[in-house]
């Protein structure tokens, strides 16, 4: 597991990153969101043993990035926000490289180029220079190379950026992939649904403050302390809002249109069934019940003040 | 034995396996070019040696003794153009390696799998060095013709090979070290010629100048004379006698070249390393006993009477370091922070306060060195010891006051570059260019004192032959607390800033 501690990084007064803590499991995608110049890189970078923390420390596996960055280097794939591509070189050639770099024994990296190939779909291209791939496989073939050593734990700092649709739907594919692999990916994006409808737990960071993290459901929950309920009807939807407004633990209500209201909630799921249970009691005709899911954007915006350093 | 083990595995892995290289040597070896070049560079090689035997041969009758002489000339010829082409191409091959990775930012990639500078920079350096030496290898047929023919031995030309691959590895090593520092790849470039052309400079004045002045027996020769490109007829088969024996010259050459390339790799991990890594204070270490040895190697062979000129010369290149050891700023990794004004331990650790006592280890080798050096040639200790004392003195001063200088430099500005930079001009402006004057004057005087050097007196001690020994020495005493002082005012208002600095900037 990654457990990072009070990470910290000044830029000669600046700092990039104020005491980043979190612990992250085989298996978690972790959605590492914050605007431009937040300190996505910075944390991302220390991580990957590139740069010294000022202060604070993180270890993966038990291994410590200052006191043991070797063993840590062992367990990372690191794919930073630019390419760093090799042009004159074959795919299969660029693939050796790192595999030679990362130690891969001679007779097995056949094997291991194959495979990671087939995972990244660039098969066909195994014979192509680096420099004719499109911008979509250039990218994959940059994850490819992270992956040639069977790494613990993913560094993918802005991967999405600069794909087209369709690319970014294969890459995420792709790592949603690698973390049922029972890896753990970190990936980061200053466009937060990117990152939704793939991660599983998600970390907020503004001005290099990490604001929230967990579980993707957690977060959404804590920041929203009331549930905000819709219901729609055939008839009679203003004097159901009256209605419903003298019920217990009913914040607010909205009325939209002559149908429809929206009620701001605090009791519990229990209190939440009795309000249909009352309604319908009552001789109103619901037709539509159901709890408005906030999703990461919202929250974004709730916890972040949207200013950039 | 698991430790031997684990050693030589790394060492397999640094020197035969190396990734990097494999990598390189695809790149290198793509395509028709490198067919391309290595034929027409055989071409011009081969064609020259054609020429050559068309010219004799349609000479008609001519002397043995004539012949031997052309054939030599020949032989020369050729060896003098694979000089030329090592100091060419070396460099070039090297010079962009490091940075131009850089550019394209694929370090990062690099550095953050499981490879240690070394690795990564013993890769790059075998990658390099190897077309080099292919060329070198490439051009035996050409050579060996001059063994048949009888212009040269089997024993020259490879000796004269040995010595070429020597200077090929040392200018690759300085090149790598300046890639590792330059920018852009242009500038790279442009440094490393410099480089060269200093290192070619240096070994073939050397190599004029000693072969000069050491005829002595046999071919009895100072080891510097094989390290130039363009002496290797002089050089072959030439020793230096140490005590009893006899050593082959390329033997010292080789050795000279490898100290020279070992420290050189330091450097450059050194630099690509983060702050307080081992490469450095493993450069740090090196950096004492090379000044030792060097100055125990320059001392034995002048010989007494000039040992104080020795340590206050010897120090002199000191400049293309000092700037680097004693300026401070805030830079990004933390490596050259402000950190106090004197402390042994960053001297090791490679911090700005260990920028003194790391210049006062340099000087107490060179002292000691050259003394050892005179010691072991003339037998006699260390002497005139009170005279050297006070050249002793102003070499303090000198330094002390340049990395004052500095110190001053960097409390006055933020960035640790622009410091650095005006630490050189000024010791160009103080040193180096009333060098030239001093050096004029006492060229010229035949009679000292003639010419009056009264402003420029601070100099004297390093032009001690325009003066007597014992003259010379109470002005270097004078001169030498004199800059010690400054030294002192000017770096306790340097530390005074840099404790309490005003706010900067930003947040
Ligand atoms: N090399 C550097 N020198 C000085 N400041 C830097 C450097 N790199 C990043 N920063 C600053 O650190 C902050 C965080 O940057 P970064 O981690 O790159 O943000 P993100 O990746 O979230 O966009 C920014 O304010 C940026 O200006
Ligand atoms: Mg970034």
């Amino acid at each position: 597991m990654l457990d990072v501690k009070q990470l910290c990084k000044d830029y000669s007064g600046l700092q990039a990153v104020q005491g980043v803590s979190f612990q992250l499991h085989p298996g978690d995608v972790f959605g590492f969101i914050g605007s431009n110049g937040a300190g996505k890189t910075t944390t991302i970078r220390m991580l990957a043993t590139l740069l010294e923390p000022t202060s604070g420390t993180a270890t993966l596996n038990g291994a410590d990035i200052q006191r043991d960055p070797m063993e840590v280097r062992r367990q990372i794939g690191y794919m930073p926000d630019f390419f760093g591509l090799y042009d004159d070189l074959k795919v299969w050639e660029y693939l050796d490289f790192f595999a030679g770099i990362y130690r891969v024994p001679p007779r097995e990296r056949p094997q291991v180029i194959d495979n990671v190939l087939e995972l990244t779909d660039l098969t066909v291209k195994r014979q192509a220079y680096v420099q004719t791939l499109s911008r979509g496989m250039q990218q994959r073939l940059c994850l490819a190379r992270c992956l040639v050593h069977d790494p613990a734990m993913l560094l993918l700092d802005e991967p999405a950026s600069g794909l087209d649709p369709r690319a970014r739907a294969e890459l995420k594919e792709l790592i949603a992939e690698l973390g049922r692999m029972g890896k753990i990916v970190i990936v980061s994006s200053h466009i937060l649904p990117e990152l939704a409808d793939f991660c599983n737990t998600v970390g907020i960071i503004e001005r290099g403050e990490l604001l929230a993290w967990g579980p993707v459901d957690t977060i959404i929950r804590q920041i929203q302390a009331h549930r905000s309920i819709m219901i729609r009807m055939l008839e009679r939807g203003p004097e159901a809002a009256e209605f419903v407004s003298r019920l217990p633990s009913v914040l607010a209500v909205t009325p939209r249109g002559s149908h429809e209201i929206q009620i701001e909630y605090a009791g519990d799921l229990e209190g939440q069934a009795e309000i249909l249970a009352t309604l319908v009691r009552d001789g109103y005709r619901v037709t539509d019940f159901r709890e408005e899911q906030a999703d990461l954007e919202d929250v974004f915006l709730r916890l972040t003040t949207g200013a950039v350093q | 034995m698991s430790i031997v083990a684990g050693w030589l595995l790394r060492n397999k892995e640094a020197y035969l396996t190396n990734a990097s290289t494999a990598r390189d040597f695809r790149s290198q070896l793509r395509g028709n070019r490198p067919l391309l070049l290595w034929g027409t560079y055989l071409f011009i090689l081969i064609g020259f040696g054609t020429l050559f035997y068309a010219v004799t041969s349609s000479e008609g009758t001519m002397s043995v003794a004539s012949l031997q002489r052309e054939l030599q000339g020949f032989y020369n010829t050729i060896m003098n153009m694979l000089g030329l082409m090592v100091v060419v191409v070396a460099p070039a091959l090297t010079a962009t390696t490091i940075v131009s990775e850089r550019q394209k930012r694929s370090l990062d990639l690099i550095f953050s799998a499981p490879v240690s500078t070394k690795y990564y920079l013993v890769g790059k350096m075998i990658s390099s060095y190897r077309y080099t030496w292919m060329l070198l290898v490439l051009s035996l047929p050409v050579t060996s013709v001059c063994v048949v023919l009888g212009g040269a031995t089997w024993t020259d030309v490879l000796t004269g090979y040995a010595n070429l691959s020597f200077i090929g590895i040392i200018l690759t090593s300085i090149a790598l070290a300046l890639s590792t520092v330059a920018i852009k790849p242009v500038s790279a470039i442009v440094w490393s010629y410099f480089a060269t052309f200093f290192v070619v400079m240096f070994t073939w004045t050397m190599a004029s100048f000693l072969s000069f002045a050491s005829m002595r027996s046999g071919r009895e020769l100072p080891f510097l004379v094989s390290l130039s490109p363009f002496n290797q007829l002089n050089a072959a088969g030439a020793y230096t006698q140490i005590g009893w024996v006899q050593i082959p010259n390329f033997v010292l050459a080789g050795l000279t070249a490898l100290l020279v390339s070992r420290i050189m790799l330091l450097g450059a991990s050194s630099v690509l390393s983060p702050f307080g890594a081992l490469d450095t204070k493993s450069l740090r270490v090196h950096g004492l006993v090379y000044m030792f040895v060097v100055a125990v190697g320059v001392g034995s062979a002048l010989g007494s009477g000039s040992t104080h000129i020795l340590y206050t010369w010897i120090t002199f290149p000191l400049i293309a370091i000092v700037p680097i050891i004693t300026c401070f700023g805030w830079d990004l990794e933390k490596k050259f922070w402000p950190d106090g004004w004197f402390s042994i331990r960053a001297a090791i650790v490679g911090t700005p306060a260990g920028g003194l006592p790391y210049l006062l280890g340099l000087l107490a080798g060179a002292f000691l060195g050259s003394n050892l050096g005179v010691g072991l040639a003339t037998m006699d200790v260390f002497p005139d010891l009170h005279l050297q004392l006070c050249y002793l003195t102003w070499a303090l001063g000198l330094w002390a006051f340049i990395w004052a200088i500095g110190r001053g430099c960097s409390s006055l500005y933020n960035g640790v570059k622009t410091a650095r930079t005006l630490q050189a001009v000024f010791f160009l402006v103080f040193l180096t260019v009333p060098s030239a004057a001093v050096s004029m004057i006492v060229a010229f005087t035949s009679q000292p004192g003639l010419v009056d050097p009264t402003p420029l007196w601070y100099l004297m001690p390093l032009y001690p032959l325009g003066l007597p020994l014992a003259e010379g020495a109470p002005g270097a005493l004078a001169w030498g607390l004199l800059m010690l002082l400054a030294a002192l005012y000017i770096g306790r208002k340097a530390e005074h800033r840099a404790r309490n600095p005003k706010p900067r900037g930003r947040k």
